[in-house]
């Protein structure tokens, strides 16, 4: 009578653990728009940046990570997703950030020779 | 003598074990990153230039610490606090570009008002010298015309002065034409014989 008590219990646990896992959905959209990120990060200079490269290099590792956990763990599937994209987020604007300090460099080297004519 | 061996194993182990249940975890380096990377975006540039992602990257850290609380070994929450921390550094980035953006819009500005200065003052140098130049030019064409003007009288009084020539060589000739003829005239009266008178 203990055993099947006992084995009621893990069947029971067993299936609640099978049930949630199955309940996460597989991250399909946050990991396409993950891959756009990518992309706009790529397009927007990172890979001449040298910390932008890196972050978009992180964050192009999540996104492999994540595609090969889709179905066998949708949750984690889904937070490398969520990392990639912020990795890639970063990787845009750290590029961006960089052409902006050029010109304000530039811009301020123009005055500063402007001034002295 | 058994009870003694057990106290002495016993205590070290219950104290260890007090001191790891009571004393704080040790958070991963991600959440401590996240943390500090947080409070720099916090106190810094960015919670003027950039307050929306500095929010965005305060939610993220609280979800971040709240999982590190609920499960600390789940990888997802290493996942979390990794999230946090770019956000925090996003909006660092993202205040950093701003700021220089703004510099960039200032020193243009700075500049066109130099340029604008430095146009004004040449123009102000080119407006004096096209004056001195006038002036100058002026100078010059009336010494062009009492040039030309002295030039006239030269030439007049070198007209007048070949007149006074002229007139002198005619009266000259017209004296010799005189002279030949009064000298037979002159030589025919001096062998005249005497007047009986």
């Amino acid at each position: 009578m203990k055993s099947k008590a006992v084995f009621a219990v893990v069947v029971a646990t067993a299936g609640l653990v099978a049930a949630c896992a199955s309940s996460f959905p597989p991250p399909n959209d946050e990991w396409a728009a993950a891959q756009a990120d990518v992309g706009r990060a790529q397009a927007g200079g990172a890979p001449s940046v040298p910390d932008a490269r890196l972050h978009l290099q992180l964050a192009e590792e999540d996104l492999q990570k994540s595609k090969a956990l889709i179905g066998d763990d949708n949750h984690r599937a889904a937070t490398l997703t969520a990392v990639a994209r912020a990795e890639a987020v970063l990787a845009l604007s750290l590029a961006k950030e960089a052409e902006a300090d050029g010109q304000a460099r530039q811009a301020q080297a123009d005055l500063s020779k402007a001034s002295t004519k | 003598m058994n009870w003694n061996r057990f106290a002495v194993l016993a205590v070290p182990v219950t104290l260890v074990g007090v001191a790891a249940c009571g004393g704080e975890r040790i958070p991963p380096k991600a959440l401590a990153d996240a943390r500090a990377d947080y409070y720099q975006a916090r106190d810094g540039v960015a919670a003027r230039m950039d307050p929306t992602d500095v929010h965005e990257a305060d939610i993220a850290l609280q979800k971040a610490e709240r999982a590190w609380e609920s499960a600390p070994d789940e990888p997802s929450t290493i996942d979390m606090a990794i999230i946090a921390d770019r956000k925090a550094l996003l909006a660092r980035s993202v205040a950093n570009t701003m700021k220089s953006q703004q510099d960039v819009q200032q020193a243009s500005a700075q500049l066109e008002a130099l340029k604008t200065q430095q146009l004004a003052s040449a123009q102000g140098r080119l407006s004096s010298t096209q004056q001195a130049l006038g002036a100058t030019q002026m100078q010059l064409e009336q010494q062009q015309a009492a040039a030309a003007l002295q030039a006239q009288q030269l030439k007049d009084l070198e007209a007048k002065l070949k007149d006074a020539r002229d007139t002198i060589a005619k009266i000259a000739s017209v004296k010799d034409d005189d002279r030949a003829w009064s000298s037979p005239f002159r030589a025919k009266c001096s062998s005249r014989p005497p007047s009986s008178t």
